[in-house]
């Protein structure tokens, strides 16, 4: 009995924590609102510079690690060949770390900005549109996929290189010794748990608004808690019946489905739009984004325009950390056998230009809309966020046929993030078992979207975001952490397993 | 091994120091001391006060049976010294170490610390008399780490004036990326001591091997009071990397933090060291 406890305590504590904290959320969303707001609020007013220090210092770490002689180290033992295909591990990629999350920002972002830029810059003015796409770019640039980098290296490195169960708290080792299977390794791991949990939670409750309001669009019906109910519900199934066929059927067929999908429709856009204008918004947008890329990652804004940053810049990279946990490990159990170069330029290079191209496609199209067809494109964003792809597709050909698109897009998205998620709570509370078992993935898919449910009835989804979010102050520190453990773990292997003699006190 | 020391001699060394670490070098072995004054003042007067402090020093010298001699040179101080010592063909340099608080040392430097750097002779940091011992040492620590310096290092240990009574062999490690790794880590660290430790154990009474993790230098300062060894004896590579040149070499840092005297040998020079084989 004692050992079951020992073998599942991780288990046990975050099923427990996230139980309660929901809740407290169903039961007095109100309380639940304000404490976190007040939680949320003095992390990123006290801390937030943190965040932006250290997410230029992980986009800083992880470029000289590649290029440096540890590029050559595999992920995994020295003739093991790459798991999945490059489009395979590629698609996968994307679909745990972005794809949601672009569907819905693709217009609203850049329109949000354009409409409410920084107090420094006037409103719907062309430089208020510059200055959206270059900051839609910046937080959806290379910092995030930095971020997951140095967490999924980490736990590709030790886990696959060093035969250790792919866990977080395996990464402290070098620091650590056996506490990692102490009260501090739990800890970390329950951290991760937690934060995992809530994130997509989170996800899961925005994204069936997203969906709810695009089906709406289309069939003109009026969409309520009912039917955002019944679309977690299928979701839940959907996620489910994947999560159980594993790894390397159900998450790979559904993100190598998606990211054709999403292509063709970037094509589509692409073809139908306006093109030149499209392509003219990239090029100037990426020559923006590289010759203000230094100040973008270490400005906060103090004088002028905090506020702002505090609400965009800070929020997504606080969210980015603290979606970390889940994506690290997905994207590390994903990318065995590949070198740390071709891992790092991979994840940081190849989502980021599909990125790019979304954001210059969708947000192109809507600036055309807005500036040169009088379409009230960023209203209706400001008034529902969820709704600004489809305002869009109501000016082009097929509406409704890119809105299933889209919707279909959304939901297997969707399905390939809620299923990676509990395939990596599972593992995560199992001790890093890379098969869990099948009661642990019902028991988290279940817990997830009974929470999703509760709170989206309740109102208190919004807090249980911001109490992810708080989980990535920790997380920072945990990371910078694992900086100096990995770089600890790769200089042993060099200076006394490869033979290197360099060494000089 | 250590016959001839260069005993550095700025008269600034709070009194009696420098008798006492004279007193402290006949542990070595040593039988002859050139006890060198280097003036930086641009007068070319010395000081008559000066000439007698040394003259003193001199006379205790002899006192203690050792061979004296006194040089006075000028100019840049750390320079002049290491020129001496080959020039005197000395085998060792001898300190007596003077604090310098944190913010004195930050913003002038040391000039003691800089001879450590430079050197390519061995240098002895006397920091606290040897309890009263006339003799040999009670104990010494080594810290190893079974690289270059252990060839230039071995032999001093073995050499009879070094004896000691107890001899702690010393290995301050980095733990290996993952347990299985670790645990043969270990076990070939703990061979290799033991290793060293047969070498010289016809030289000591006992020899005690540690195996510890962490921070090399402040490591070896923990184990230095935890073991209350009279003496470190450290090795020193001649080439450190960027960082190592920015915040100073374990060799460099040990003078200031250890409690007790240290021994810095250099080590493997790969140019010098090429060179004497081939010649």
């Amino acid at each position: 009995m004692k050992g079951l406890l020992q073998r599942n305590f991780v288990f046990i504590v975050s099923l427990a924590i996230v139980l309660a904290l929901a809740a407290v959320g169903a039961a007095s969303p109100e309380n639940l609102d304000a404490w976190t707001a007040w939680l949320h609020g003095a992390i990123i007013e006290h801390f937030g510079w943190c965040y932006l220090v250290a997410a230029f210092f992980f986009l800083l770490f992880s470029l000289s690690f590649a290029f440096s002689r540890y590029g050559q180290i595999k992920l995994g033992h020295d003739h093991e060949k790459p798991r999945f295909s490059l489009f395979g591990w590629f698609s996968m990629l994307f679909a745990a770390g972005m794809g949601i999350g672009l569907i819905f920002w693709g217009v609203a972002e850049p329109m949000s900005h354009y409409l409410h830029p920084p107090p420094y810059l006037t409103g719907e003015s062309g430089e208020a549109a510059k200055f959206a796409m270059r900051f839609a770019f910046f937080h959806w640039g290379v910092q995030p996929w930095a971020i997951y980098i140095i967490m999924s290296l980490s736990i590709a490195y030790f886990s696959f290189r060093r035969g250790m169960p792919p866990l977080i708290s395996s990464c402290f080792y070098p620091l650590l010794g056996e506490r990692i299977n102490g009260a501090t390794g739990l800890f970390i791991d329950t951290l991760a748990v937690f934060a995992t949990v809530f994130g997509i939670v989170t996800s899961l409750g925005l994204g069936a608004i997203q969906i709810n309001a695009g089906l709406g669009s289309v069939f003109h019906f009026s969409t309520g808690f009912g039917t955002t109910l019944a679309i977690v519900a299928v979701v839940t199934v959907l996620f489910m019946i994947s999560s159980m066929t594993g790894l390397d059927k159900g998450i790979q067929i559904l993100s190598k489905a998606n990211v054709m999908l999403a292509v063709l429709l970037l094509a589509f856009m692409l073809a139908v739009g306006p093109t030149t204008m499209m392509f003219n918004i990239f090029t100037s947008t990426l020559a923006d984004y590289l010759s203000s890329l230094f100040s973008m990652s270490l400005s906060t804004n103090p004088f002028r325009g905090y506020e702002w940053t505090q609400s965009w810049t800070l929020f997504y990279w606080a969210w980015w950390i603290s979606w970390s946990p889940f994506v690290g490990l997905f994207v590390a159990s994903i990318s065995r056998g590949r070198t740390i170069r071709e891992f790092v330029l991979g994840a940081m290079l190849a989502p980021t230009l599909l990125t790019f191209l979304w954001f210059s496609v969708f947000g192109g199209a809507a600036f055309h809309l807005e500036l040169q067809q009088g379409a009230t494109i960023a209203e209706a964003v400001a008034q529902d966020v969820s709704t600004g792809l489809f305002k869009v597709y109501a000016h082009y050909p097929l509406s409704s046929a890119l809105t299933m698109v889209t919707v279909l897009l959304l939901v297997v998205f969707f399905v390939t993030s809620a299923d990676s998620a509990t395939f990596v709570l599972a593992m995560m509370t199992s001790r890093g078992v890379e098969t869990p078992s099948a009661l642990k993935k019902l028991t988290w898919g279940v817990t997830v979207s009974t929470t999703a449910a509760v709170l989206l009835f309740s109102g208190g989804l919004e807090a249980l975001q911001r109490m992810a979010i708080a989980a990535a102050l920790p997380f920072t520190a945990i990371m910078l952490f694992m900086c100096r453990s990995l770089l600890k773990g790769v200089r042993y292997e060099f200076r006394h397993e490869r033979g290197d003699t360099s060494r000089k006190d | 091994m250590l016959k001839a020391a260069l005993v550095k001699v700025s008269l600034k060394e709070p009194a009696g120091r420098v008798a006492e670490m004279l007193a402290a070098l006949r542990s070595f072995g040593t039988q002859e001391v050139y006890l060198v004054h280097v003036r930086t003042s641009a007068s070319r007067a010395f000081p008559k006060k000066k000439r007698v402090l040394l003259e003193r020093l001199r006379e205790k010298a002899e006192a203690l049976g050792l061979i004296a001699e006194v040089h006075i040179l000028h100019g840049h101080v750390p320079t002049r010294i290491l020129q001496a010592a080959w020039q005197l063909d000395a085998d060792y340099i001898a300190i007596a170490w003077v604090h310098k608080a944190v913010l004195r040392q930050a913003l002038l430097g040391s000039i003691d610390v800089d001879i450590v750097r430079m050197s390519d002779s061995p240098v002895f940091i006397f920091k606290r008399r040897f309890l009263g011992r006339t003799e040999n040492l009670d104990s010494v620590l080594y810290a190893t780490d079974f690289q270059a310096t252990d060839r230039k290092v071995m032999p001093y240990l073995k050499n009879k004036g070094f004896q000691a009574r107890m001899l702690y062999m010393l290995h301050v490690g980095d733990r290996a990326p993952d347990p299985a790794t670790d645990k043969a880590r270990r076990k070939e660290v703990l061979a290799n001591l033991d290793r060293l430790a047969n070498d010289c154990a016809h030289a000591y009474e006992s020899v005690k091997a540690l195996e510890v993790m962490g921070s090399v230098g402040r490591t070896i300062v923990r184990t230095a009071k935890s073991t209350g060894v009279e003496l470190i004896i450290v090795g020193k590579v001649d080439h450190p990397d960027l960082f190592k040149k920015l915040t100073g070499s374990v060799a460099d840092q040990l003078p200031h933090r250890a409690p007790c005297s240290v021994f810095i040998i250099p080590g493997f020079r790969p140019d010098s060291d090429a060179g004497k084989e081939r010649a």
